[in-house]
């Protein structure tokens, strides 16, 4: 056995230019493969984590994908608000640890606008335990006029602390209404959370209420009849609604019975949902993206692998006179059949490991920029059960590949015997 | 074991397939220690014999005897593992395998027979560099076999074969590729490598001047029956 593995040894090293293309071609495939893999699971545990620790999401009843996207993506918009009155009543609940009020529907030169309370500050998670920080000099938004904007949009438009900004009805990127008579001043801005939180504009409830004060039906201010910011501040304002709001229970055993609850409530018609179920749901939904990539960079393992096959194949023809060479020192077929697949195998195996080995090294070197950019936590672990799967698989399929040029070797040499063929 | 001929052949008959016979060998008897020199056109049945007797090609008509033990019987297996272990073979050229330098080579068959090696007194980088001084090429020994001469390579060949002292030496034109001073050198070191292991040699040429330097002197187109008449040399 040790002969076999030193001859095949050698055998490749002779042939080194061949080995090392083949070799290399291995060694991307299964890092592609590997890689793909770990992104995906990367993309899948970020996705998972935009939010943490929120027990359930509570939204007027519609589509629980539709209330997720809204809720946590800020994508697309709420058919109904729910009553504040509601709100507080669902707050008080003694299973209810805390809340979070969203009350959406503006926007600010395309990043939707969070009316929410200091609540958001305090109870937020993501990635498991982080919550939105705000940077040096910042202070979570007090004043009807205040705001703090997400990292990506103070990057963006550039603002600084101090700035005053105007929003905008609606949350088309181009506002036709602008709330342009009520302008906010900058007075936090949140550190990078690489989830949808940067790309959001929070303001109070009250500031949200405060700039429709004078609106009615949902049509800007007659002129003449505009109330003004100075008016404003010096009244209490009265909130009636907001668009839904995150929940945290004091024991998770609780979460089923509230959701019932919730969503059997009377006096209005509310819907309650998990965030982690509803988000496997919207992921699974999304999982043909993955199986296609998963296909492909398969697909390009196989390649790798046939690119052996042939370039073993290849080499065959050159090397009878090396099998008769055995042959005449006692080598039998099977020995010369085991030799050739031990090469494939080594090829196989070899390129397995330095793959992983690109990968891992690749990883150590990328995820910081990754996830700095991308917001993809890819985690650097040891391999998994389905990692090892593949390996285990390429390892087989390399076996596999390998007996068709050995079994050419077989043939050839129980044809060749001791005949030198050149 | 003694008492018994290094090769006895009777009543062998070999074809390929269902094709005519290439051999047909009623009698062919050498005994232990015997310097053989066999010679016969091509077209003789030169290459199948070698074949038979390296246990490479099945018997199936007659009898093989190799140093008493019968190949008809034996698996093709077994007579590879016994080729292994008791037998030397010399090509006429090409003989190393490249990537393996010239110790590695002389080394192969103790690598792949362990009865082989265990002939071997002491280690066997030693019986490699004791051969290779007897042959003459010691300071090749951790030389990559591409950058020696034809001469050189045919010593590390023969060295090949008698590495861990087989019993018979089969060498199948391992001169042709030389010029007439090394051919003589070669025949000079083979033999007395043989003769300290004491191992049976055969010798397959066309050259007649060598002949000279054989005991035994065995023409195939006289032993076997099924050689093509009139061939060219005799």
């Amino acid at each position: 056995m040790m002969l076999t593995i030193r001859l095949a040894v050698r055998s490749l090293l002779n042939r080194r230019l061949t080995s090392a293309l083949t070799l290399m071609s291995v060694m991307l495939s299964v890092a592609l493969l590997i890689g793909v893999e770990r992104v995906r699971q990367g993309a899948r545990e970020s996705f998972k984590n935009t939010i943490s620790q929120t027990d359930l999401i509570v939204g007027a009843r519609g589509g629980t994908i539709q209330l997720l996207l809204y809720a946590v993506f800020r994508m697309g918009s709420a058919t109904a608000n729910l009553s504040y009155e509601t709100y507080e009543k669902l707050k008080a609940n003694p299973d209810v640890a805390w809340t979070i009020p969203y009350s959406l529907g503006d926007s600010h030169r395309g990043f939707r606008v969070v009316g929410t309370t200091a609540d958001f500050y305090e109870h937020y998670r993501y990635r498991h335990d982080k919550k939105p920080e705000l940077l040096e000099g910042g202070r979570v938004p007090k004043g009807v006029f205040d705001v703090a904007l997400g990292a990506d949009v103070a990057h963006k438009l550039g603002y600084k602390l101090g700035d005053r900004i105007v929003l905008a009805h609606g949350v088309a990127d181009v506002a036709i209404q602008k709330h342009d008579d009520k302008p906010f001043t900058v007075v936090g801005i949140l550190d990078k959370t690489a989830t949808p939180i940067d790309r959001s504009v929070y303001i109070t409830l009250e500031g949200m209420e405060a700039i429709h004060i004078d609106w009615q039906d949902g049509a800007p201010p007659v002129p003449g009849q505009e109330i003004t910011p100075a008016q404003i501040a010096s009244r209490p304002i009265k909130i009636s609604a907001i668009t839904a709001f995150l929940l945290g229970c004091k024991s998770r055993i609780d979460t089923l019975r509230l959701q019932r609850k919730i969503n059997d409530y009377e006096d209005e018609p509310l819907m309650a949902i998990i965030p982690g179920v509803a988000l496997d749901d919207l992921w699974d939904g999304l999982s043909y993206a993955e199986d296609g990539l998963r296909v492909v960079s398969a697909f390009v393992v196989v390649v790798g692998l046939l690119g052996m096959l042939v370039s073993i194949y290849n080499s065959l023809n050159e090397r009878r006179r090396e099998m008769a060479i055995l042959r005449s020192v006692g080598a039998g077929p099977r020995l010369i059949f085991s030799l050739m697949v031990t090469e494939s195998l080594v090829l196989t195996v070899c390129g397995t490991v330095a793959g992983v080995a690109l990968m891992y090294g690749l990883l150590f070197t990328l995820q910081p920029v990754i996830e700095r950019h991308f917001g993809l936590s890819i985690p650097i672990a040891a391999p998994g059960t389905e990692e090892w799967i593949y390996l285990a698989t390429i390892f087989v399929l390399g076996l596999v590949l390998g007996i068709v040029p050995a079994a050419r070797a077989y043939r050839n040499t129980l044809h060749d015997g001791l005949t030198i063929r050149i | 074991m003694t008492a018994e001929a290094a090769i006895e052949v009777k009543g062998l008959r070999f074809s390929y397939g269902k094709g005519p016979d290439i051999l047909d060998i009623p009698d062919l008897t050498l005994q232990r220690g015997e310097r053989a020199f066999l010679h016969g056109p091509s077209g003789s049945g030169k290459t199948t014999l070698l074949g038979v007797l390296a246990g490479i090609l099945p018997v199936s008509h007659g009898q093989v005897k190799v140093l008493g033990r019968d190949f008809s019987a034996l698996k093709g297996q077994d007579r590879d593992r016994f080729r292994g272990s008791h037998i030397g073979y010399v090509f006429q050229m090409f003989n190393l395998i490249p990537y393996l330098n010239v110790r590695q080579n002389i080394l192969l068959p103790l690598g792949i027979s362990p009865e082989r090696a265990a002939r071997v007194s002491g280690g066997h980088d030693e019986a490699a560099r004791t051969l290779a001084a007897h042959l003459g090429i010691e300071a090749l020994l951790e030389r990559p076999v591409t950058e020696l001469s034809v001469g050189q390579q045919q010593r590390v060949a023969a060295a090949r074969a008698l590495v861990g002292a087989p019993e018979l030496v089969i060498a199948d034109e391992p001169t042709s590729a030389l010029d007439h001073d090394h051919r003589e050198a070669f025949l000079k070191v083979l033999f007395a490598e043989a003769e300290r292991s004491r191992s049976t040699v055969i010798f397959v040429s066309h050259d007649h001047t060598l002949k000279s330097l054989f005991p035994k002197v065995v023409s195939l187109r006289e032993v076997n029956r099924a050689a093509k008449p009139g061939g060219a040399g005799a």
